[in-house]
Protein backbone atom coordinates (compact mmCIF):
# COMPACT_ATOMS: atom_id res chain seq x y z
CA UNK A 1 0.00 0.00 0.00
CA UNK A 2 2.84 2.65 0.97
CA UNK A 3 5.62 3.48 -1.07
CA UNK A 4 7.39 5.69 1.53
CA UNK A 5 7.10 6.60 5.74
CA UNK A 6 4.17 9.02 5.66
CA UNK A 7 5.12 11.91 7.45
CA UNK A 8 1.97 13.65 7.61
CA UNK A 9 1.31 12.85 11.10
CA UNK A 10 4.52 15.47 11.48
CA UNK A 11 3.36 18.19 9.56
CA UNK A 12 -0.16 17.79 11.45
CA UNK A 13 1.20 18.42 14.97
CA UNK A 14 2.40 21.39 13.84
CA UNK A 15 -0.81 22.57 11.73
CA UNK A 16 -3.04 21.69 15.21
CA UNK A 17 -0.73 23.93 16.76
CA UNK A 18 -0.82 26.60 14.78
CA UNK A 19 -4.61 25.93 14.71
CA UNK A 20 -5.01 26.20 17.90
CA UNK A 21 -2.16 29.27 18.18
CA UNK A 22 -3.70 31.40 15.43
CA UNK A 23 -7.25 31.07 16.36
CA UNK A 24 -6.78 32.61 19.75
CA UNK A 25 -4.67 35.44 18.80
CA UNK A 26 -4.65 36.13 15.33
CA UNK A 27 -7.92 38.19 14.92
CA UNK A 28 -6.98 40.28 17.45
CA UNK A 29 -3.38 41.29 15.96
CA UNK A 30 -5.55 41.99 12.46
CA UNK A 31 -7.92 44.27 14.45
CA UNK A 32 -5.56 46.25 16.34
CA UNK A 33 -2.91 46.31 14.10
CA UNK A 34 -4.75 45.87 10.86
CA UNK A 35 -7.76 48.29 11.78
CA UNK A 36 -7.93 49.82 14.46
CA UNK A 37 -4.71 51.56 15.16
CA UNK A 38 -4.48 52.76 11.47
CA UNK A 39 -8.11 53.76 11.16
CA UNK A 40 -7.42 56.31 14.13
CA UNK A 41 -9.47 54.60 16.47
CA UNK A 42 -7.41 54.38 19.33
CA UNK A 43 -3.78 56.19 19.79
CA UNK A 44 -0.77 54.64 18.18
CA UNK A 45 1.73 53.83 20.96
CA UNK A 46 5.19 55.53 21.10
CA UNK A 47 7.44 53.51 18.54
CA UNK A 48 9.83 53.22 21.56
CA UNK A 49 7.79 52.04 24.16
CA UNK A 50 6.49 49.62 21.26
CA UNK A 51 9.80 48.42 20.59
CA UNK A 52 10.29 48.00 24.25
CA UNK A 53 7.36 45.77 24.42
CA UNK A 54 9.14 43.60 21.61
CA UNK A 55 12.35 42.93 23.06
CA UNK A 56 10.74 41.48 26.71
CA UNK A 57 11.73 37.97 26.28
CA UNK A 58 8.51 36.64 26.77
CA UNK A 59 6.80 38.92 23.86
CA UNK A 60 10.12 37.84 21.76
CA UNK A 61 8.98 34.25 22.29
CA UNK A 62 5.14 34.94 21.94
CA UNK A 63 5.66 36.54 18.28
CA UNK A 64 8.19 34.08 16.87
CA UNK A 65 5.21 31.15 17.75
CA UNK A 66 2.75 33.13 16.65
CA UNK A 67 4.06 33.75 13.18
CA UNK A 68 6.20 30.42 13.17
CA UNK A 69 3.19 28.51 13.94
CA UNK A 70 0.47 30.12 11.55
CA UNK A 71 2.81 29.78 8.91
CA UNK A 72 2.71 25.73 9.68
CA UNK A 73 -0.89 25.73 10.08
CA UNK A 74 -1.43 27.31 6.99
CA UNK A 75 1.11 25.20 5.03
CA UNK A 76 -0.50 22.22 6.07
CA UNK A 77 -4.00 23.45 4.33
CA UNK A 78 -2.92 25.14 1.64
CA UNK A 79 -1.38 21.77 0.62
CA UNK A 80 -4.22 19.70 1.21
CA UNK A 81 -6.87 22.48 -0.34
CA UNK A 82 -4.48 22.56 -3.59
CA UNK A 83 -4.97 18.91 -4.24
CA UNK A 84 -9.11 19.42 -3.12
CA UNK A 85 -9.26 22.46 -5.62
CA UNK A 86 -7.39 20.78 -8.69
CA UNK A 87 -8.17 17.45 -8.39
CA UNK A 88 -4.60 16.45 -9.30
CA UNK A 89 -3.01 14.00 -7.19
CA UNK A 90 -0.31 14.56 -9.14
CA UNK A 91 0.13 18.22 -7.54
CA UNK A 92 0.84 17.36 -3.65
CA UNK A 93 4.48 16.27 -3.62
CA UNK A 94 5.54 19.75 -5.31
CA UNK A 95 2.99 21.75 -3.39
CA UNK A 96 4.14 19.80 -0.15
CA UNK A 97 7.74 20.78 -1.20
CA UNK A 98 6.25 24.86 -1.26
CA UNK A 99 4.25 24.88 1.20
CA UNK A 100 6.30 23.36 3.72
CA UNK A 101 9.55 25.04 2.22
CA UNK A 102 7.31 28.75 2.33
CA UNK A 103 6.62 27.69 6.28
CA UNK A 104 10.50 27.01 6.90
CA UNK A 105 11.59 29.84 4.93
CA UNK A 106 9.30 32.24 6.85
CA UNK A 107 9.98 30.47 10.15
CA UNK A 108 13.86 31.44 9.96
CA UNK A 109 12.91 34.83 9.28
CA UNK A 110 10.83 34.97 11.85
CA UNK A 111 13.55 33.95 13.94
CA UNK A 112 16.14 36.21 12.68
CA UNK A 113 14.04 39.10 13.37
CA UNK A 114 12.55 37.97 16.48
CA UNK A 115 16.02 37.85 17.60
CA UNK A 116 17.74 40.80 16.36
CA UNK A 117 14.91 43.20 17.51
CA UNK B 1 -10.74 1.91 -12.93
CA UNK B 2 -11.24 -0.67 -15.50
CA UNK B 3 -12.34 -4.09 -15.01
CA UNK B 4 -10.04 -7.17 -15.18
CA UNK B 5 -12.64 -9.75 -15.85
CA UNK B 6 -12.55 -11.12 -19.30
CA UNK B 7 -15.73 -12.31 -18.89
CA UNK B 8 -17.90 -9.90 -20.37
CA UNK B 9 -21.59 -10.48 -21.00
CA UNK B 10 -23.19 -10.17 -17.73
CA UNK B 11 -19.97 -8.41 -15.68
CA UNK B 12 -19.41 -5.27 -17.83
CA UNK B 13 -17.15 -2.56 -17.06
CA UNK B 14 -18.14 -0.62 -14.33
CA UNK B 15 -19.09 2.77 -14.91
CA UNK B 16 -17.20 5.25 -12.39
CA UNK B 17 -18.06 8.86 -12.04
CA UNK B 18 -15.56 11.73 -12.04
CA UNK B 19 -15.67 14.36 -9.42
CA UNK B 20 -15.74 17.84 -11.13
CA UNK B 21 -14.17 21.12 -10.67
CA UNK B 22 -17.29 22.34 -9.19
CA UNK B 23 -17.73 20.10 -6.73
CA UNK B 24 -17.12 22.38 -3.50
CA UNK B 25 -20.15 24.17 -5.50
CA UNK B 26 -22.49 21.62 -5.29
CA UNK B 27 -23.33 21.38 -1.21
CA UNK B 28 -23.46 23.97 1.11
CA UNK B 29 -21.66 22.65 3.27
CA UNK B 30 -18.46 21.57 1.16
CA UNK B 31 -18.40 25.22 0.36
CA UNK B 32 -18.49 26.24 4.03
CA UNK B 33 -15.05 23.33 4.26
CA UNK B 34 -13.25 25.26 1.41
CA UNK B 35 -13.63 28.94 2.35
CA UNK B 36 -13.03 27.32 5.76
CA UNK B 37 -9.57 26.11 4.00
CA UNK B 38 -8.99 29.09 2.59
CA UNK B 39 -8.81 31.16 6.05
CA UNK B 40 -5.19 29.86 5.60
CA UNK B 41 -4.19 31.58 3.01
CA UNK B 42 -5.20 34.94 5.10
CA UNK B 43 -3.23 33.15 7.98
CA UNK B 44 -0.27 32.81 6.36
CA UNK B 45 -0.31 36.24 4.61
CA UNK B 46 -1.03 37.93 8.02
CA UNK B 47 2.01 36.15 9.85
CA UNK B 48 3.83 37.81 6.63
CA UNK B 49 2.41 40.89 7.85
CA UNK B 50 3.25 40.47 11.02
CA UNK B 51 6.86 39.47 9.98
CA UNK B 52 6.97 43.09 8.00
CA UNK B 53 6.05 45.07 10.88
CA UNK B 54 8.38 43.52 13.45
CA UNK B 55 11.54 44.37 11.08
CA UNK B 56 9.40 47.74 10.67
CA UNK B 57 9.52 48.36 14.05
CA UNK B 58 13.70 46.79 14.37
CA UNK B 59 14.38 49.47 11.50
CA UNK B 60 14.16 52.46 13.42
CA UNK B 61 11.18 55.69 13.49
CA UNK B 62 11.76 56.45 10.21
CA UNK B 63 10.77 52.98 8.49
CA UNK B 64 8.19 53.05 11.09
CA UNK B 65 6.29 55.92 10.24
CA UNK B 66 6.87 54.51 7.02
CA UNK B 67 4.95 51.22 7.44
CA UNK B 68 2.09 53.23 9.91
CA UNK B 69 1.33 55.12 6.23
CA UNK B 70 1.57 51.89 4.71
CA UNK B 71 -0.89 50.35 6.79
CA UNK B 72 -3.34 53.58 6.32
CA UNK B 73 -3.67 52.99 2.43
CA UNK B 74 -7.14 51.98 1.45
CA UNK B 75 -5.79 48.66 0.07
CA UNK B 76 -4.35 47.62 3.18
CA UNK B 77 -7.71 48.21 5.13
CA UNK B 78 -9.21 46.85 2.30
CA UNK B 79 -7.26 43.42 3.17
CA UNK B 80 -7.11 43.49 6.95
CA UNK B 81 -11.09 43.63 6.55
CA UNK B 82 -11.20 40.73 4.88
CA UNK B 83 -8.43 39.30 6.49
CA UNK B 84 -10.09 39.68 10.04
CA UNK B 85 -13.43 38.06 8.29
CA UNK B 86 -11.84 34.77 7.38
CA UNK B 87 -9.52 34.71 10.43
CA UNK B 88 -12.58 34.86 12.59
CA UNK B 89 -14.53 32.26 10.42
CA UNK B 90 -11.39 30.21 11.41
CA UNK B 91 -10.83 30.32 15.13
CA UNK B 92 -15.13 30.12 15.18
CA UNK B 93 -14.87 27.02 13.20
CA UNK B 94 -11.63 25.55 14.89
CA UNK B 95 -13.32 25.65 17.91
CA UNK B 96 -16.09 23.97 16.85
CA UNK B 97 -14.07 21.09 15.54
CA UNK B 98 -12.21 21.11 18.71
CA UNK B 99 -14.71 18.78 20.75
CA UNK B 100 -14.34 16.36 17.72
CA UNK B 101 -10.91 15.34 18.78
CA UNK B 102 -11.20 16.46 22.98
CA UNK B 103 -12.21 13.94 25.37
CA UNK B 104 -12.46 15.46 28.62
CA UNK B 105 -13.96 13.35 31.66
CA UNK B 106 -14.27 15.35 34.78
CA UNK B 107 -15.67 13.33 37.41
CA UNK B 108 -15.99 10.43 34.98
CA UNK B 109 -18.60 11.72 32.96
CA UNK B 110 -17.71 13.14 29.53
CA UNK B 111 -17.62 16.99 29.33
CA UNK B 112 -19.99 17.89 26.49
CA UNK B 113 -18.96 19.41 23.49
CA UNK B 114 -21.53 22.87 23.97
CA UNK B 115 -19.07 23.33 27.39
CA UNK B 116 -15.69 22.59 25.01
CA UNK B 117 -17.19 25.15 22.44
CA UNK B 118 -17.55 28.16 25.35
CA UNK B 119 -14.44 27.27 27.01
CA UNK B 120 -12.24 27.78 23.75
CA UNK B 121 -14.56 30.71 23.13
CA UNK B 122 -13.84 32.41 26.54
CA UNK B 123 -10.40 31.74 26.15
CA UNK B 124 -10.29 33.06 22.91
CA UNK B 125 -12.03 36.17 24.79
CA UNK B 126 -9.32 36.54 27.58
CA UNK B 127 -6.53 36.49 24.81
CA UNK B 128 -7.65 38.87 22.90
CA UNK B 129 -8.36 41.03 25.79
CA UNK B 130 -5.00 40.42 27.13
CA UNK B 131 -3.10 41.64 23.94
CA UNK B 132 -5.72 44.64 23.58
CA UNK B 133 -4.40 45.84 26.93
CA UNK B 134 -0.52 45.02 27.10
CA UNK B 135 -0.97 46.50 23.14
CA UNK B 136 -2.88 49.57 23.80
CA UNK B 137 -1.55 50.73 27.78
CA UNK B 138 1.76 51.52 26.35
CA UNK C 1 -54.28 16.05 -4.00
CA UNK C 2 -51.13 15.08 -5.66
CA UNK C 3 -52.04 11.33 -6.99
CA UNK C 4 -48.34 10.50 -7.87
CA UNK C 5 -45.15 11.06 -7.93
CA UNK C 6 -41.85 11.14 -10.50
CA UNK C 7 -39.06 9.05 -10.09
CA UNK C 8 -36.16 9.80 -11.92
CA UNK C 9 -33.91 7.15 -11.95
CA UNK C 10 -29.89 6.99 -13.23
CA UNK C 11 -29.65 4.09 -14.80
CA UNK C 12 -26.56 2.28 -16.27
CA UNK C 13 -26.93 -0.95 -18.55
CA UNK C 14 -23.77 -1.51 -19.65
CA UNK C 15 -24.40 -3.94 -22.75
CA UNK C 16 -27.05 -1.72 -24.04
CA UNK C 17 -25.00 1.87 -23.49
CA UNK C 18 -21.55 2.72 -21.98
CA UNK C 19 -22.82 5.84 -20.54
CA UNK C 20 -25.90 6.19 -17.73
CA UNK C 21 -29.05 8.03 -18.85
CA UNK C 22 -31.84 9.25 -16.84
CA UNK C 23 -35.65 7.10 -16.97
CA UNK C 24 -38.70 8.74 -15.47
CA UNK C 25 -41.10 6.79 -13.79
CA UNK C 26 -44.55 7.64 -12.30
CA UNK C 27 -45.10 6.08 -9.09
CA UNK C 28 -48.35 6.40 -7.13
CA UNK C 29 -48.16 8.95 -4.14
CA UNK C 30 -48.94 6.03 -1.13
CA UNK C 31 -48.52 7.67 2.06
CA UNK C 32 -46.01 5.93 4.12
CA UNK C 33 -43.94 4.57 1.15
CA UNK C 34 -40.61 4.79 1.40
CA UNK C 35 -38.27 5.81 -1.39
CA UNK C 36 -37.41 1.99 -1.98
CA UNK C 37 -40.94 1.16 -2.00
CA UNK C 38 -41.04 3.25 -5.17
CA UNK C 39 -38.39 1.62 -6.90
CA UNK C 40 -39.78 -1.72 -5.74
CA UNK C 41 -42.95 -0.95 -7.40
CA UNK C 42 -41.10 0.50 -10.60
CA UNK C 43 -39.22 -2.69 -10.26
CA UNK C 44 -42.94 -5.14 -9.92
CA UNK C 45 -45.23 -3.01 -12.01
CA UNK C 46 -43.25 -0.89 -14.57
CA UNK C 47 -39.90 -2.55 -15.58
CA UNK C 48 -38.64 -5.10 -14.17
CA UNK C 49 -34.78 -4.44 -15.38
CA UNK C 50 -34.35 -2.05 -12.58
CA UNK C 51 -31.48 -2.99 -10.79
CA UNK C 52 -31.29 -2.24 -6.75
CA UNK C 53 -29.78 -3.64 -3.33
CA UNK C 54 -32.17 -4.15 -0.64
CA UNK C 55 -32.72 -6.46 2.01
CA UNK C 56 -34.25 -5.80 5.53
CA UNK C 57 -36.38 -3.03 4.73
CA UNK C 58 -35.32 -1.73 8.28
CA UNK C 59 -32.97 0.20 8.63
CA UNK C 60 -30.69 -1.91 9.32
CA UNK C 61 -28.71 -4.76 6.49
CA UNK C 62 -27.51 -1.16 5.09
CA UNK C 63 -27.24 -2.06 1.56
CA UNK C 64 -30.21 0.13 0.16
CA UNK C 65 -27.98 3.10 0.25
CA UNK C 66 -28.49 5.79 -3.01
CA UNK C 67 -28.07 9.53 -3.41
CA UNK C 68 -31.65 10.55 -3.06
CA UNK C 69 -31.54 14.10 -4.53
CA UNK C 70 -27.96 14.32 -4.33
CA UNK C 71 -27.84 13.35 -0.67
CA UNK C 72 -26.77 9.55 0.27
CA UNK C 73 -29.27 8.29 2.18
CA UNK C 74 -31.14 4.40 2.82
CA UNK C 75 -33.67 4.34 0.61
CA UNK C 76 -35.91 2.54 3.43
CA UNK C 77 -36.36 5.28 5.36
CA UNK C 78 -36.25 8.12 2.98
CA UNK C 79 -40.37 8.74 2.60
CA UNK C 80 -41.81 9.66 -0.68
CA UNK C 81 -43.86 12.66 1.31
CA UNK C 82 -40.70 14.14 2.26
CA UNK C 83 -39.76 15.33 -1.55
CA UNK C 84 -43.24 16.48 -2.52
CA UNK C 85 -44.38 17.55 -5.28
CA UNK C 86 -40.86 16.08 -6.59
CA UNK C 87 -39.61 14.57 -8.72
CA UNK C 88 -37.14 12.72 -6.50
CA UNK C 89 -33.53 11.74 -8.33
CA UNK C 90 -31.96 8.55 -7.62
CA UNK C 91 -28.51 7.81 -8.51
CA UNK C 92 -25.98 5.56 -7.03
CA UNK C 93 -23.67 5.87 -4.39
CA UNK C 94 -21.46 8.26 -5.42
CA UNK C 95 -17.78 7.50 -5.42
CA UNK C 96 -17.85 3.91 -6.33
CA UNK C 97 -17.73 1.97 -9.74
CA UNK C 98 -21.37 1.18 -11.02
CA UNK C 99 -21.95 -2.31 -11.94
CA UNK C 100 -25.73 -1.71 -13.27
CA UNK C 101 -28.13 0.70 -12.33
CA UNK C 102 -28.31 1.39 -8.28
CA UNK C 103 -25.65 -1.27 -7.89
CA UNK C 104 -22.44 0.09 -7.17
CA UNK C 105 -18.95 -2.35 -6.63
CA UNK C 106 -18.27 -2.26 -2.93
CA UNK C 107 -15.16 -4.66 -3.45
CA UNK C 108 -12.25 -1.60 -2.67
CA UNK C 109 -14.03 -0.87 0.38
CA UNK C 110 -14.08 -4.85 1.41
CA UNK C 111 -10.28 -4.63 0.87
CA UNK C 112 -9.39 -1.26 2.61
CA UNK C 113 -11.73 -2.75 5.88
CA UNK C 114 -9.19 -5.87 6.01
CA UNK C 115 -6.68 -3.37 5.83
CA UNK C 116 -7.63 -1.64 9.85
CA UNK C 117 -7.81 -5.30 11.29
CA UNK C 118 -12.01 -5.03 12.55
CA UNK C 119 -11.57 -7.99 15.26
CA UNK C 120 -10.37 -8.58 18.40
CA UNK C 121 -6.51 -8.83 19.02
CA UNK C 122 -6.25 -9.80 22.45
CA UNK C 123 -3.22 -9.46 24.55
CA UNK C 124 -2.41 -13.12 25.10
CA UNK C 125 -4.42 -16.01 23.66
CA UNK C 126 -7.03 -16.83 25.19
CA UNK C 127 -9.29 -20.47 25.89
CA UNK C 128 -12.99 -21.51 26.71
CA UNK C 129 -11.65 -22.40 29.85
CA UNK C 130 -10.57 -19.15 31.27
CA UNK C 131 -14.35 -17.81 30.92
CA UNK C 132 -15.52 -14.88 29.98
CA UNK C 133 -13.79 -11.77 28.89
CA UNK C 134 -15.48 -8.92 31.49
CA UNK C 135 -15.98 -5.42 30.61
CA UNK C 136 -17.57 -2.45 32.69
CA UNK C 137 -19.80 -0.50 31.57
CA UNK C 138 -17.70 2.32 31.48
CA UNK C 139 -15.52 -0.04 29.51
CA UNK C 140 -18.55 -0.52 26.88
CA UNK C 141 -19.17 3.00 26.58
CA UNK C 142 -15.76 3.69 25.66
CA UNK C 143 -16.34 1.81 21.90
CA UNK C 144 -20.12 0.91 21.77
CA UNK C 145 -21.15 3.93 19.34
CA UNK C 146 -18.38 2.72 16.90
CA UNK C 147 -20.57 -1.00 16.73
CA UNK C 148 -23.29 0.39 15.19
CA UNK C 149 -21.58 0.82 11.85
CA UNK C 150 -23.95 -1.08 9.41
CA UNK C 151 -21.46 -0.70 6.65
CA UNK C 152 -23.98 1.18 4.18
CA UNK C 153 -21.26 3.45 3.16
CA UNK C 154 -23.23 6.36 2.87
CA UNK C 155 -20.42 8.18 4.44
CA UNK C 156 -17.83 7.22 1.52
CA UNK C 157 -20.40 8.88 -0.51
CA UNK C 158 -20.37 11.96 1.77
CA UNK C 159 -17.00 12.28 1.75
CA UNK C 160 -14.82 14.65 -0.73
CA UNK C 161 -11.42 12.84 0.43
CA UNK C 162 -12.98 9.82 -0.61
CA UNK C 163 -13.40 10.57 -4.22
CA UNK C 164 -10.73 13.07 -4.54
CA UNK C 165 -8.10 10.11 -3.33
CA UNK C 166 -8.36 6.25 -3.84
CA UNK C 167 -6.01 5.30 -1.40
CA UNK C 168 -8.12 6.61 1.82
CA UNK C 169 -9.53 4.42 4.33
CA UNK C 170 -12.22 5.99 4.62
CA UNK C 171 -15.05 6.88 7.48
CA UNK C 172 -16.17 3.88 8.29
CA UNK C 173 -13.18 1.60 7.39
CA UNK C 174 -11.10 3.79 10.44
CA UNK C 175 -14.02 4.40 12.81
CA UNK C 176 -14.45 0.69 12.99
CA UNK C 177 -10.55 0.46 13.70
CA UNK C 178 -11.65 2.74 16.56
CA UNK C 179 -14.18 0.61 17.79
CA UNK C 180 -11.01 -2.50 18.55
CA UNK C 181 -9.01 -0.25 19.31
CA UNK C 182 -10.84 1.30 22.24
CA UNK C 183 -12.28 -2.21 23.18
CA UNK C 184 -10.45 -3.14 26.76
CA UNK C 185 -10.14 -6.78 25.44
CA UNK C 186 -8.28 -5.32 22.20
CA UNK C 187 -4.26 -4.89 22.16
CA UNK C 188 -3.84 -4.13 18.44
CA UNK C 189 -3.37 -0.68 18.79
CA UNK C 190 0.05 -1.43 17.21
CA UNK C 191 -0.76 -3.14 14.17
CA UNK C 192 -3.65 -0.58 13.61
CA UNK C 193 -1.15 2.26 14.14
CA UNK C 194 0.87 1.11 11.29
CA UNK C 195 -1.90 1.30 8.63
CA UNK C 196 -3.95 4.35 9.88
CA UNK C 197 -0.67 6.15 10.06
CA UNK C 198 0.28 5.42 6.64
CA UNK C 199 -0.78 6.65 3.07
CA UNK C 200 -4.22 6.54 2.69
CA UNK C 201 -4.58 6.19 6.80
CA UNK C 202 -6.53 9.04 9.07
CA UNK C 203 -3.82 11.79 8.60
CA UNK C 204 -5.64 11.91 4.80
CA UNK C 205 -9.02 13.14 6.13
CA UNK C 206 -9.39 16.61 6.26
CA UNK C 207 -12.25 17.14 8.47
CA UNK C 208 -15.13 18.09 6.56
CA UNK C 209 -17.57 16.49 8.74
CA UNK C 210 -19.82 14.72 6.12
CA UNK C 211 -19.43 11.59 7.08
CA UNK C 212 -20.92 12.24 10.35
CA UNK C 213 -23.90 14.01 8.74
CA UNK C 214 -24.89 11.24 6.71
CA UNK C 215 -24.47 8.84 8.92
CA UNK C 216 -28.38 6.94 9.43
CA UNK C 217 -26.83 5.33 12.69
CA UNK C 218 -25.12 8.00 14.39
CA UNK C 219 -21.90 6.25 14.69
CA UNK C 220 -19.90 9.76 14.27
CA UNK C 221 -16.73 8.59 12.54
CA UNK C 222 -15.52 12.21 12.06
CA UNK C 223 -14.93 11.86 15.93
CA UNK C 224 -13.93 8.33 15.63
CA UNK C 225 -10.87 9.91 12.42
CA UNK C 226 -10.33 13.36 14.89
CA UNK C 227 -9.54 11.40 18.41
CA UNK C 228 -7.13 8.82 15.85
CA UNK C 229 -5.35 11.56 14.70
CA UNK C 230 -4.79 13.08 18.60
CA UNK C 231 -3.85 9.39 19.39
CA UNK C 232 -1.90 8.65 16.35
CA UNK C 233 0.63 11.44 16.16
CA UNK C 234 1.63 11.00 19.79
CA UNK C 235 2.50 7.71 18.66
CA UNK C 236 4.16 9.09 15.74
CA UNK C 237 6.44 11.15 17.71
CA UNK C 238 6.97 8.17 20.12
CA UNK C 239 8.07 5.75 17.71
CA UNK C 240 10.57 9.25 15.95
CA UNK C 241 11.90 9.64 19.45
CA UNK C 242 11.97 6.59 20.96
CA UNK C 243 14.42 4.02 20.85
CA UNK C 244 12.96 1.39 19.00
CA UNK C 245 11.60 -1.62 20.82
CA UNK C 246 10.42 1.18 23.53
CA UNK C 247 7.68 2.74 21.43
CA UNK C 248 6.47 -0.71 20.48
CA UNK C 249 6.49 -2.09 23.81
Amino acid sequence: MSKSRNNDPFWWSFFGAGGVFSSFFVPIHILLLGLALPLGWVLWPEHGDLLALARNPLARIYLFLLIALSLFHAAHRIRFTLHDLLLAKSIDTPAAFVCYGGAIVGTLCAAMTVWTL
Amino acid sequence: MESQTTYKRFRPAPYTPKMQLSWWWQKPTYFAYIMRELTAVFVAAYAVILLLTLRALSAGEAAWEAWTTTLQSPLSIGFHVVALLFAVYHSITWFMAAPTAIVLNVKGKPVPAKTLILAHVVIWIVCSAAIAGILLTR
Amino acid sequence: MQKTITIQVKRYIPEKQPTPFYQDYEVPLETKWGVLDALTYIKDELDGTLAFRWSCHMGVCGSCGMMVNGQPALTCATFLEEYLPGPICIEPLDHFPVIRDLVIDTDAFMGKLKYVKPWLIPAEERSVDDGENRQTPAELAAFKQYTLCINCLLCYSACPVVGLNEDFLGPAAIALAQRYNYDSRDAGQTQRHDVLLDHGGAFDCTLIGECSRACPKHVDPTGAIQRYKADGAMEFWKRLLLPRGAAKR
